[in-house]
């Protein structure tokens, strides 16, 4: 457990509630907790990623959950999913209610429109970056591994759970422990 | 009271169909609201859909938007607990349990087999998203830009969408 108060893990997970516009919403958590508070390093953070893909429910707060957790113990595990959620709650009921008096704008629809390109652009940056050293001394497996998830999920758009739990078993089984990697210095630190 | 009982009881069965992220249950929840329930129209269901893609915090928060419509603020609070409360407590059992096992060789190594799936669900995530938001040259320019603004760290994100939206608004009038 890390040293950050509760009221800095909860005012971040509001930002990132805040500011988490349109798709590909786990770059936002990635950006924020990894990249520039530096809270959680990669590898603490992926693994939960594609650990909360196999559990039931939406993956944005089963992450903040798993992301808490490991931030601040049970304080940080109720925090986080309630700081992403808190304002966007707040904004649907406001947007929700004016829609369900005037209905949906033509202006409205150009906004989302211009904000949702500008958030595929960013969610590629974020990904390039979380891509950055994964692959490092690990040989060719992790590539081809993360390659068959992207298709799979992305091009053939089959059920995540399905995908991630079939690649999963393989990938474990090729990242299995042996006895010789288990002695220090035979691969690198991350 | 019914009303709001119906509501925890459909999002409940609907977190749990959430597997593999929330899209999964998006069929069966607009089954559920429009034609079982009727508490609202199919076409509401998919602007309800479209504004909850681009408010803040994650998409699934339709549900919040169909309990208010069901049951106004006590409905909307009752959808939004029964969607998100239940798994969310799944999910710390595991965080919980996982941070006590990390020191076991099984795990380390399935955090390192886990790593590049996570890279390969945010890729597609990355080809989903541009391929609804990138229709043509204008929104393809608006994607580039805010790359190349976001990667320098010239402006932070969030300035960015603000900025994409206004030039968005200001183009199409």
């Amino acid at each position: 457990m890390r040293d950050i108060s509760i009221g800095r893990i909860f005012r971040a997970f509001l930002w990132i509630g805040l500011t988490g516009i349109g798709g590909g919403r786990i770059a936002y958590l990635y950006d924020d907790l990894v990249e520039r508070r530096r809270w959680l390093t990669r590898d603490e953070f992926l693994p939960g990623f594609a650990l909360c893909n196999l559990l039931p429910g939406p993956t944005f707060t089963n992450i903040s959950v798993f992301l808490g957790q490991n931030l601040r113990g049970r304080a940080g595990a109720i925090l986080g999913p309630l700081g992403v959620l808190l304002p966007g709650v707040v904004s649907i009921l406001i947007l929700g209610a004016v829609y369900f008096s005037f209905g949906m704008s033509p202006a409205l629809n150009a906004v989302l429109r211009g904000m949702g390109a500008a958030v595929a652009g960013f969610i590629c940056v974020i990904t390039a970056k979380m891509t950055r050293g994964v692959f490092q001394g690990r040989g060719r497996s992790g590539i081809w591994i993360a390659a068959v998830t992207f298709i799979a999920v992305g091009l053939f758009r089959l059920n995540t759970f399905l995908v991630v739990f079939v690649t999963g078993a393989i990938s474990l089984w090729v990242h299995r422990p042996r006895q010789e990697a288990q002695q220090p210095a035979v691969e690198g630190a991350p | 009271m019914t009303t709001l009982l119906l509501i925890a009881w459909c999002f409940l069965r609907l977190s749990l169909l959430c597997v593999g992220g929330g899209w999964s249950s998006i069929p069966e929840m607009q089954r559920q609201a429009v034609s079982v329930y009727g508490w609202l129209t199919a076409r509401e269901f998919v602007d309800g859909l479209a504004l909850s893609q681009m408010t803040p915090g994650p998409a699934m928060l339709v549900v919040t938007f169909i309990g208010y419509r069901a049951g106004g603020f006590a409905g909307a609070f009752v959808a939004t607990a029964a969607m998100f409360l239940p798994t969310c407590l799944l999910t710390w059992g595991l965080a919980h349990s996982w941070g006590r096992w990390r020191t076991k060789p099984w795990v380390l190594a399935a955090e390192r087999a886990l790593a590049p799936l996570s890279v390969g669900l945010m890729a597609a995530g990355v080809y989903t998203v541009g391929r609804a938001a990138v229709t043509d040259t204008r929104t393809a320019i608006f994607a580039a830009l805010a790359a190349l603004v976001i990667s320098r760290r010239w402006l932070p994100p969030v300035v960015v969408f603000l900025a994409a939206g206004a030039v968005g608004w200001v183009l199409a009038a």
